[in-house]
């Protein structure tokens, strides 16, 4: 035998791809019994017989278990290899495919981008949010180790302010935390020494190392040094952000400038940013310099060494300050809470509840792609078959629409992305004005790998079906021309009618939720706030003019205004008060009952206190439920006296729960003693965001004296602004050149600010909800147009034995209200499930609401059958020898 | 570079796969034959062994492998030489000659 020197003629190359394991060991034993044939032939050619030639040519080749055991050790090692690039081989065939199939389908893909950008750009929106808000609140260095000291007493019931002594001590020993600060809450009263609006303020007195502690910067000037501290220094003063674009007009000559606070001059050192100090206090209005002692209550918080867990930390609480002890007076040791976890709950469930339904839409947005790809693959069947037909294995037909899947929701999630960047400006655009909520939320990296993990996760949910419905096809009957497999088309049928029913399930889920909040901000509104806030408007007088410093011509300048105040005509009433439900002011240092032990709770509660005139109650509209109003002053002074208070009804309770507080003497502090004279509603104080710290749910009220040095006139008229504020200027001016006043405030929109935030956010559900629907629609609306397509010879049919266009309509109708009643069906058994998640939220109305629920049911049928009507219509516009010609 | 002996063993067979293959494709039957052809018998290679190294000079890159048909039309395997396989030979044949003749040497001297 001669073996040619070049490659023998026919030689095929049948496979490129690098060979299998056992494809190798399969072809090894091809080789090994070629070359033994061989032999043996030329054995026999010899002479030799069968079997001696069999004997003597293994006998020649050797150990063939060797040379086996040797190829399997190179065949294992290069299988991973092998498989790695064959992976790859084929995920770049699919995605080269999958591109032309774009190029082929350009509505197609453009309507699914669409949706899928809308679901997951919701999403993304969502999360950043979550992440600015739950996640990462704090927004300053080593955040998540700050803590605050709570003292607590009754079973960790009552959270008091600690004594001066406890925060000095645990300052100096608490070993598990490091850069302990400690500040002043204070509440301030701004007034410029030239002119302008008085405003109340919150804001704290810090030590010079507050700054460095959170790390925060003036935007403007310097921080507080610990020269500011000192007895002689100059009174400094740092403004917040907020107050200093509002009231400074954000201007950089504002330093240097004095202020008024509390009735002392400060200078004004510094701006700081809006996020400085939150969330240790309420408002970062104005900071001061802590000077020794002052009257606000401290507050002392740190940073937990690193190591330190928050339990570990708590233990050495115990340990140093244990309960009934010299430095803490109280039942129960002290603890540290981490400043994160002080984010209010409110704020919390809202985001959840955000959260779960923007992830509601997303499941909507890919029923309705997948959905659209189910369709698609319907058509595209022949080219499934063929490739089945052409060895594809089904799993490598499903991996591929999968690629196609997974690649379109990427594509998507990139375009959601610039989605939810639109979206988050604005959402910032449109909040309402003044909430520190959603303010500075950005797209941070976090949230573009949770847009990738979304767009992948969407692509597989909804490739799952088309990948199933692809791979399932029955190859032959696929490829008989002009055949559609009638059990392939079934399985379609129901697999996209299914879809569709989800679709409306979850719209009816969202639906429902947007609605329950709905009723619950109604059933809010409604709530008794205790007193009646309608016309009731609030404009300050500003008193300290030297012509107003005698009290008699103070009492006769306030007199004459009231006159003509209550001559414009529109004003029903018209009267004098320190403050304007729901306001109070503040006293701190508890209160006390003559002839009984002060409980230290209560030397240490905050209670809320206003200054008024006996006819105050009538015409605030706040209920006297027992004993009387005050008398009228005697003498005219400006000093406050409270030989004759009134308390609120809360108060009344805590203090004699089963006596009666009429005629027993009580004090506020360390003030003198006052006589209660009657007991009145309560007024309903709430600050924004649930995050109150200073609690004004005990009222006082005491007599307001003839000639106050600070008053708010407040009137009741149905006058619009544009009509009240000059006509009392004029009626000031009229009666006194001394008086400045400042901007009327109205008592609803005081009131309706404090929902503001929570109506915005259920704007946003309702956006989601509107989207859901229409996402569902859109999808029941394609799935009915689709079916009819499918039925137009059996349409055609009908119509040629003589139905009328009603009869085809009402066919078509059937399966979209089939659909959509089964939906709906569904959704309304989800719902009563899933919104028993929000009731913790719910106010005024259960879960299960059958009227919402009923009016939910309602609108998606009459949309649905909107969907259905313009298929319908089509169908009933057929020409029945066109439909009967149709494939 | 001496290796031990089983590397020798290896290196030499390696070595004059090579050369047969530089001549052009073969099968494994082929290739044994030609050596002992070429050698006159002179050689007996174990035919596992020599599989084990085509086996390995697969492996490695120096040759690549075709299924292909034999001239009795069946369906063998066929090795040819790589570029990388022939810069191989080169320079094993190189040192094989320099070793051959330093051991030469060594022998000759009486």
């Amino acid at each position: 035998m001669s073996f040619s020197d070049r490659l023998p003629r026919g030689v095929r190359r049948l496979f490129r791809l690098p060979p299998s394991y056992a494809r190798r060991m399969r072809d090894l034993d091809d080789e090994i019994a070629f070359h033994l044939d061989t032999l043996v032939a030329r054995l026999r050619a010899q002479g030799l017989s069968n079997e001696d030639a069999r004997a003597e040519a293994m006998r020649r080749f050797g150990s063939e278990e060797d040379l086996r055991a040797y190829c399997e050790g190179i065949a294992a090692r290069r299988e991973p290899v092998r498989r790695l690039r064959q992976w790859t081989d084929e995920l770049r065939h699919d995605l080269r495919y999958t591109l032309r199939q774009i190029a082929r389908a350009p509505a197609l893909t453009a309507t699914a981008s669409i949706v899928l950008a809308i679901g997951i750009g919701a999403n993304t929106a969502v999360f950043s949010i979550v992440q600015r808000e739950l996640i990462a609140p704090m927004p300053f260095a080593d955040g998540n180790r700050m803590v605050t000291l709570y003292a607590f007493s009754g079973s960790g019931r009552i959270s008091i302010t600690p004594t001066r002594d406890l925060i000095g001590a645990w300052a100096d020993r608490d070993r598990s935390v490091e850069q302990a600060v400690i500040f002043e809450d204070t509440p301030f009263i701004l007034g410029d020494t030239t002119t302008g609006p008085r405003e109340e303020l919150e804001g704290a007195a810090i030590p010079p190392n507050a700054i460095p502690f959170v790390g925060i910067r003036p935007m403007l000037g310097r921080a507080i040094q610990p020269a500011d501290t000192a007895a002689s220094a100059t009174p400094v003063v740092l403004l917040g952000e907020s107050v200093w674009r509002r009231d400074f007009g954000a201007s950089t000559d504002v330093l240097g400038k004095s202020v008024l606070l509390n009735g002392s001059a400060y200078t004004v050192i510094g701006v700081m940013p809006k996020t400085f100090f939150m969330p240790f206090v309420q408002s970062t209005d104005a900071f001061v310099a802590l000077r020794g002692v002052g009257l606000g209550r401290l507050t002392g918080i740190a940073k937990l060494r690193a190591g330190v867990t928050i339990d570990d930390a708590n233990r050495e609480m115990k340990a140093l300050f244990p309960p009934n002890s010299e430095l803490n007076p109280f039942d129960e040791p002290p603890r540290l809470m981490r400043a994160r976890d002080m984010i209010g709950t409110t704020q919390r469930q809202t985001i959840l509840m955000l959260f779960g339904a923007v992830g509601i839409l997303l499941l909507i947005a890919c029923a309705n792609v997948g959905n659209l790809l189910l369709a698609r693959s319907w058509s595209r069947q022949r080219e499934f078959a063929v490739r089945a037909v052409l060895g594809a294995g089904r799993w490598r037909i499903a991996r591929q629409v999968l690629t196609e899947s997974v690649l379109l929701a990427v594509g998507a999630g990139a375009l959601g992305i610039a989605t939810a960047y639109v979206a988050l400006r604005g959402i910032q655009a449109a909040l309402p004005e003044g909430a520190t909520t959603f303010s500075d939320v950005h797209i941070q990296a976090p949230a573009f790998y949770w847009t990738a993990i979304v767009s992948i996760i969407a692509g597989l949910l909804f490739g799952a079906g088309p990948a199933v419905a692809a791979a399932g096809e029955d190859a032959a009957e696929s490829l008989k021309a002009g055949s559609r497999s009638a059990s392939a088309g079934s399985v379609m049928r129901k697999l996209r009618g299914g879809l569709v029913i989800g679709e409306v399930a979850l719209s009816v889920v969202l639906l429902t939720g947007a609605g329950l909040l709905v009723r619950t901000l109604i059933a809010m509104d409604h709530v008794n706030i205790g007193f009646e806030p309608h016309g009731l408007v609030s404009t300050f007088f500003y008193l300290n003019s030297p012509a107003l410093s005698n009290v008699r011509a103070r009492r006769a300048a306030l007199d004459a205004v009231l006159e003509n105040v209550k001559s414009i005509p529109g004003v029903r009433g018209a009267i004098y008060a320190g403050n304007m439900p729901p306001d109070f002011a503040i006293a701190m240092g508890g209160f006390a009952v003559e002839g009984r032990a002060t409980a230290t709770a209560d030397s240490l509660a905050t209670i809320g206190v206003n200054d008024v005139t006996p006819d105050f109650f009538a015409f605030a509209g706040i209920p006297l439920q027992r004993g009387r109003s005050f008398a009228p002053i005697t003498e005219v002074t400006d000093r406050y006296d409270v030989s004759e208070v009134i308390i609120n009804e809360k108060l009344a309770h805590r203090l004699w729960p089963n006596g009666d507080a009429l005629g027993a003497r009580v004090r506020s502090g360390k003030g003198p003693w006052g006589t209660v004279v009657g007991i009145v509603g309560d007024v309903r104080v709430q600050s924004e965001d649930g995050r109150g710290r200073f609690n004004k749910d005990l009222q006082v009220y005491m007599r307001m004296p003839g000639a106050p040095p600070g008053v708010n006139l407040l009137t009741r008229s149905d006058l619009p602004a544009n009509v009240l504020l000059p006509a009392i200027a004029k009626a000031v001016r009229g009666a006194s050149a001394s008086i400045r006043t400042s901007k009327p405030i109205s008592a609803e929109a005081q009131l309706s600010k404090q929902t503001d935030l929570q109506r915005f956010i259920l704007r946003l559900i309702g956006v989601f909800a509107l989207l859901a629907v229409v996402l569902a629609m859109v999808g029941l609306h394609g799935v009915v147009a689709f079916s009819v397509q499918q039925r137009t010879r059996e349409i055609g049919v009908r119509v040629a034995l003589g139905a009328r266009a009603t009869d085809v309509v009402a066919l078509v109708l059937r399966r979209a209200l089939g659909l959509a009643v089964g939906g709906v069906i569904v959704g309304v058994g989800t719902a009563v499930l899933a919104t028993r998640a929000l009731i913790a939220v719910l106010h005024g109305v259960s879960p299960g609401d059958p009227i919402t629920l009923g009016a939910v049911a309602a609108a998606i049928l009459s949309v649905a059958l909107l969907a259905a009507w313009a298929p319908a219509r089509r169908a009933a516009r057929l020409d029945p020898v066109e439909a009967l010609r149709a494939d | 570079m001496p290796r031990d002996s089983s590397d020798l063993l290896h290196g030499t067979l390696d070595v004059l796969v090579l050369k047969t293959l530089s001549w052009g494709p073969k099968h494994g039957y082929a290739v044994a034959d030609w050596i002992h052809e070429t050698t006159s018998g002179e050689l007996e290679i174990v035919d596992a062994a020599l599989y084990k190294s085509l086996h390995r000079l697969e492996d490695a890159g120096a040759i690549a492998a075709e299924w292909g048909m034999s001239d009795t039309s069946r369906r063998a395997k066929y090795y040819s030489l790589t570029a990388r396989g022939r810069r191989v030979l080169r320079d094993e044949a190189e040192t094989w000659r320099r070793y051959a003749h330093a051991v030469g040497t060594v022998l000759g001297k009486a």
